[in-house]
């Protein structure tokens, strides 16, 4: 079997401020001839890294990888891949045709071979009427079509296509589309990047999911999608949200309500009496597809968890830190209420002894005036 | 064959891309009108007006190169890296050597054919004003371009493993100890701590000696070179030049993209 990439033990770490970082890790891979492989994984899983190492843009930690049967980046190997980056990366201040007969004359490619085949990507990507317009005119749908046509331009065997359809509308999403079901059926292998999962599984023959520069699952696309031969997901439309509580009442696991919509996967037994259940209490099953589902699905299954348990581990963490936090928060707050009762309470005492004082002092006071004043009367009534 | 027509492709597109440049333009300009202006010297004799407009306009053509080597070379491949301009090149069948040869001979030719017009301005006014064609002008440009050539060749080589303000500063200082002359260094003899003095003494030794490029003088008082010199000091340069760009390559071929 001929293997257009081949990846062995192939690892690589970034070091960024002293911080050693696990690109990749390990990553074993080999890709048919002839396939269009796809590949996805959430952002900063690894997948550029793995294309730069396969492009030769950056060197491996450790581990090896063969494209084509040649060292990568090799430009024997390069000869024959066509690569087409996420986002633009041209001279802008060139004509398309120009800049393409630029690229085409470090291929092995004669003057009219070139002229030849860049009308021929130019029309098929539909900038031909605009070939000969800068690159600085040109929108990104525009310059993403001109990547793909550049990519094209050596007659490749294996083409590396990093989001060939980011930032295109979707006239232009399906057009990509059919190149890239065009050059399948020519024989050309494709490795294909992509966050569009629906676009990765109708287009893909194989398919590696990778996270955390790990891979955790390369399988063909026939594989992932009848994970479970004996296993349905039902769409049910629940308008009067009745299922939804006969559901929870016998306990089947919903997966995912929306717009009055809930979908369930179950075994084949239960089929029949779901689909007597729903319809006996005003519900209409949409549709009922074999196989685990789709592609999203799966990809969530076998990424997305770990992120959640994360996630709900981080909550948890959360949730205890603010539990603690409140009833710090609590306790000094009855600590503070105690004190100032105790304050209030001490200063109340304070101002009635003050009182007290006060009064025993006038009292006091008005005694000694009352016998001065007896004293007086005493004195006066003598002389008298 | 085929790199070094990869190469000139390259140095071809490097071409298209720099000349839209602003600042390539206005140092072409300031040269010309230094030029002119030191025709404007007219209360001297004429011998000594000619003097005057050579030594000017030779020093203006020199610090004209200096100042677009640095402007042209200053954090051309870091600048290619972060803009991923460099992408669309480097996956293409080319070895990473190929691209930055082409990249040097991209620069290295605005430099050169703007100092040859500055040349070639200079012995026009100078045959206006002396009746002969000064051809002593030709070479001393010829080793501007050489002294240039490696003042790039090390902005490019430093470039790949500093930062931008960096590269400036290291370049500048091997291009003023590199032209500091052997009596200055035993001048210093005695001055500078042993330890100093012997680093000193060793980054001369394997520095380009600048001042070797430097024919001024000769040409502005026609004083004839010694046998020979001409052809040593371009030979001394182009080793430079290669051995600069040899190491760059070395570097390159090992730096993550």
């Amino acid at each position: 079997m001929e293997f257009v990439i081949e990846a062995e033990n192939l690892s690589k770490t970034y070091k960024t401020e002293g911080k050693k970082i696990l690109a990749l890790d390990n990553l074993n891979l080999k890709i048919e001839k002839g396939q269009i492989f796809g590949f996805i994984g959430p952002n900063g899983a690894g997948k550029t890294t793995s294309i730069k190492l396969f492009l030769g843009l950056i060197h491996p930690t450790s581990g090896t990888v063969k494209v084509l049967g040649k060292p990568a980046g090799s430009p024997e190997a390069m000869e024959k891949i066509g690569y087409l980056s996420e986002i633009a990366y041209y001279y802008k201040f060139l004509e398309a045709k120009n800049l393409l007969r630029y690229y085409a004359s470090l291929k092995s490619l004669s003057k009219e071979e070139a002229d030849k085949r860049i009308d021929l990507n130019l029309k098929l990507v539909g900038l031909y009427d605009r070939r000969n317009e800068k690159l600085k005119g040109y929108s990104k749908g525009m310059l993403q079509r001109f990547g793909i046509a550049l990519a094209l331009l050596g007659n490749p065997e294996l083409l590396i296509l990093d989001e060939p359809t980011s930032g295109l509308d979707p006239i232009g999403r399906k057009e990509v589309k059919d190149i890239i079901k065009r050059l399948r059926s020519k024989g050309i292998s494709i490795f294909l990047s992509s966050h569009n999962l629906s676009e990765v599984e109708r287009l893909c023959d194989s398919i590696g999911i990778i996270n955390k520069g790990k891979m955790i699952s390369n399988k063909k696309i026939s594989e992932f999608l009848s994970y479970d031969k004996n296993v349905y997901t039902m769409t049910i439309q629940d308008k009067e949200d009745k299922i939804a509580k006969l559901f929870k009442e016998k306990n089947i696991k919903i997966e995912q309500t929306e717009n009055l919509h809930l979908k369930t996967t179950l075994p084949s037994n239960d089929i029949p009496e779901i689909f007597k259940l729903v319809s006996d209490n005003g519900g209409v099953v949409v549709n009922t597809i074999p196989g685990y589902g789709d592609l999203e699905e799966i990809f969530f299954e076998l990424v997305a968890p770990k992120e959640d348990k994360e996630d709900k581990k981080d909550k948890d963490k959360k949730d205890k830190e603010d539990k603690k936090d409140k009833e710090d928060k609590k306790d000094k707050e009855d600590k503070k209420d105690k004190e100032d009762k105790k304050d209030k309470e001490d200063k109340k005492d304070k101002e009635n002894k003050k009182d007290k004082e006060d009064k025993k002092d006038k009292e006091d006071k008005k005694d000694k005036e009352d016998k001065k004043k007896k004293k007086n009367k005493k004195v006066k009534a003598k002389e008298n | 064959m085929k790199n070094i027509k990869q190469a000139l492709i390259i140095a071809q597109l490097t071409i298209e891309e720099n000349i839209r440049k602003k600042i390539l333009y206005i140092l072409l300009f300031l040269s010309f009108a230094l030029i002119a202006f030191s025709a404007s010297f007219t209360s001297f004799d004429l011998g000594a007006q000619v003097t005057i407009m050579k030594d000017i306009s030779l020093s203006g053509i020199a610090l004209f190169g200096i100042v677009l080597t640095l402007s042209l070379f200053l954090n051309v491949i870091p600048k290619e890296i972060e803009t991923k301009t460099i992408y669309p090149f480097i996956t293409q069948p080319i070895t990473r050597g190929t691209y930055i040869t082409g990249k040097y001979i991209g620069l290295m030719s605005i430099i050169a054919v703007n100092l040859l017009i500055l040349g070639l301005e200079l012995m026009v006014v100078m045959k206006i004003y002396s009746d002969n064609w000064n051809v002593m002008i030709i070479n001393s440009i010829i080793l501007n371009i050489l002294q240039c050539g490696i003042i790039g060749g090390l902005m490019l080589l430093f470039s790949l493993f500093t930062s931008y303000p960096l590269t400036l500063s290291i370049t500048l200082f091997l291009y003023i100890l590199g032209g500091v002359s052997t009596p200055y260094i035993q001048y210093l003899q005695g001055r500078l701590p042993k330890v100093l003095l012997d680093f000193v003494v060793f980054i001369k030794l394997i520095i380009p000696k600048f001042d070797c490029f430097n024919i001024k003088d000769a040409v502005v008082h026609m004083n004839a070179l010694p046998q020979g010199y001409f052809a040593w000091a371009t030979i001394y340069g182009l080793a430079y030049v290669i051995i600069t760009v040899m190491i760059a390559t070395i570097l390159f071929e090992k730096k993550d993209l």
